[in-house]
């Protein structure tokens, strides 16, 4: 009965955000002791859930536009108020707004090629792309994934220093890491800087660093 | 304070009059080309001589440090190219190398005009390649108290590390958005930190929006980080660049490649304090 009145609530709650920007929604497979209220209540206090909702053994979780909700966030709230049950986050699929952020502990072009090499092995993985940087070697990354495709598929929660459920990143393309920097005019490849450089007999300047 | 050789628009605007740039890709495995075996990545740049049906042979010249691989020339033992060295070796080039120094075309327009305009126009021209000496000629020989002639002879004398001459020479134009920016750079460059702060905080509070914000903000960043507050000027960056995109904006691609570079080492990149505007 509760999760009907859950699956009721979530879908008024639902309804009620359609009349305002809905936010992404993302469902996460609980498993061991069912939820209590107390814990729903205590999910849908997090920082960034619009709703949340219990159907079986799938919590959906509805996120405000422009926000944020992490997996770990909601791992400590089970923890605390749900000790017997946990989020099996490998079975958590992976969607346009699921977010894995690492720590490569190294700068970002040491740690491109790695991850991009440990991508490319996994069959499901059609793109992929950062979405945003921070401080020592911490980056967030999606996928774009052919067909359904878990968190486990891709190496385990395990791998990511947390995953994110948002939309902030939603029709951003990804950085230009390779930006062309600081104004210069780049010519778009080689054979064209050559050919321009004869013909106007000015000096080549080549730049074999990325990124700098 | 830098971000790599580009963050001196003075190497930004020698290259694009004066050179054909282009980004070798050295990641591709395409083999080994000017001693860097593939995937090699490290500070360094190479000038080299074009191509030319019956002329002398291509020269080529590697410049920078790069693991294992040091260049005929050795800049810096840093990861990162210092914009001064290189600057001075794009110049050095150009006069080894004459007959491939091409004066600006309307640099060379502007050469014999003798309207105030046009002489004014020079002097920004030069500044732009960092001739200072040049410029600050052109200006010196110019009357009046007009506004961005007061401006050019600032940026000038700043250019030169002339503190006191470049702020005496702004303070006899009306105070505007352009003069306020000049003189947070004048009082940034010079370590004068609490100034730099009070004038930019006031600037970025009336006109953030204005084209020259996004320098204000990316200058307001280093002051925090200076100040060893490194997430007020990541934030300061972060909203920078989140009003002044990158693709519109030089300083915020500058606050990109800042925030990238503290992959590496925030330390690595500020170290010294040769930006010039």
């Amino acid at each position: 009965m509760r999760n009907i009145m859950g699956s009721f609530l979530f879908s008024t709650l639902l309804a009620v955000s359609l009349t305002a920007a809905s936010g992404p929604v993302v469902e996460l497979p609980i498993a061991g002791v069912p939820l209590s209220d107390e814990a729903l209540a205590a999910i849908e206090q997090l920082p960034g859930v619009r709703a949340a909702a219990l159907d079986r053994e799938v919590l959906s979780l509805e996120v405000a536009p422009d926000s944020e909700v992490s997996v770990s966030d909601i791992v400590a709230v089970l923890t605390e108020h749900a000790p017997g049950s946990r989020l099996e986050r490998d079975g958590v699929t992976i969607g346009a707004h699921t977010i894995f952020q690492m720590n490569a502990g190294v700068c970002f072009f040491c740690a491109e090629g790695p991850l991009g090499q440990t991508l490319a092995r996994r069959s499901f993985v059609s793109d992929w792309s950062v979405v945003d940087y921070y401080a020592k070697g911490r980056l967030r990354f999606r996928i774009d994934a052919d067909g359904k495709a878990t968190i486990g598929a891709l190496g385990g929660t395990g791998a990511f220093e947390d995953i994110i459920i948002t939309d902030r990143y939603e029709g951003l393309g990804a950085p230009n890491l390779y930006w062309a920097t600081g104004g210069v005019a780049w010519r778009a490849n080689e054979a064209i800087a050559r050919q321009e450089a004869s013909r106007s007999q000015k000096p080549l300047i080549l730049f074999p660093t990325a990124g700098t | 304070m830098r971000t790599g050789p580009f963050s001196d628009p003075v190497v930004v605007t020698l290259i694009n009059r004066y050179f054909v740039p282009v980004h070798l890709n050295n990641i591709d495995g395409s083999g080994i080309r000017y001693n860097m075996p593939p995937g090699h990545e490290d500070a360094y740049f190479i000038l080299e001589t074009p191509e030319i049906a019956d002329g002398p042979e291509v020269e080529s010249i590697t410049y920078g440090w790069s693991d294992g691989h040091d260049g005929p020339v050795a800049a810096e033992n840093t990861h990162v190219l210092e914009p001064r060295f290189m600057k001075q070796e794009m110049l050095k080039f150009l006069g080894r190398y004459s007959q491939l120094d091409h004066e600006w075309p309307e640099l060379a327009h502007l050469k014999d005009a003798t309207d105030p305009v046009s002489r004014l126009r020079l002097a920004e021209l030069l500044l732009d390649e960092g001739a200072a000496d040049q410029a600050l000629a052109l200006l010196d020989a110019m009357p009046g108290p007009l506004t961005r002639t007061a401006e050019a002879r600032a940026r000038a004398l700043r250019q030169q590390k002339r503190w006191d001459e470049a702020a005496a020479a702004l303070s006899s134009a009306p105070t505007g958005p352009t003069t306020t920016i000049e003189e947070a750079r004048i009082a940034f460059d010079r370590g004068d930190s609490n100034l730099a702060q009070e004038v930019l905080d006031a600037f970025l509070a009336r006109h953030p929006d204005h084209v020259d914000a996004a320098e204000a903000y990316y200058l307001r960043g280093w002051l925090y980080f200076r100040a060893g507050d490194d997430n007020s000027a990541l934030e300061v960056w972060r909203e920078g660049i989140a009003r002044h995109p990158v693709t519109e904006s030089l300083f915020s691609q500058k606050a990109h490649l800042t925030l990238i570079r503290q992959n590496w080492s925030i330390d690595t990149v500020a170290r010294s304090n040769t930006d010039i505007h």
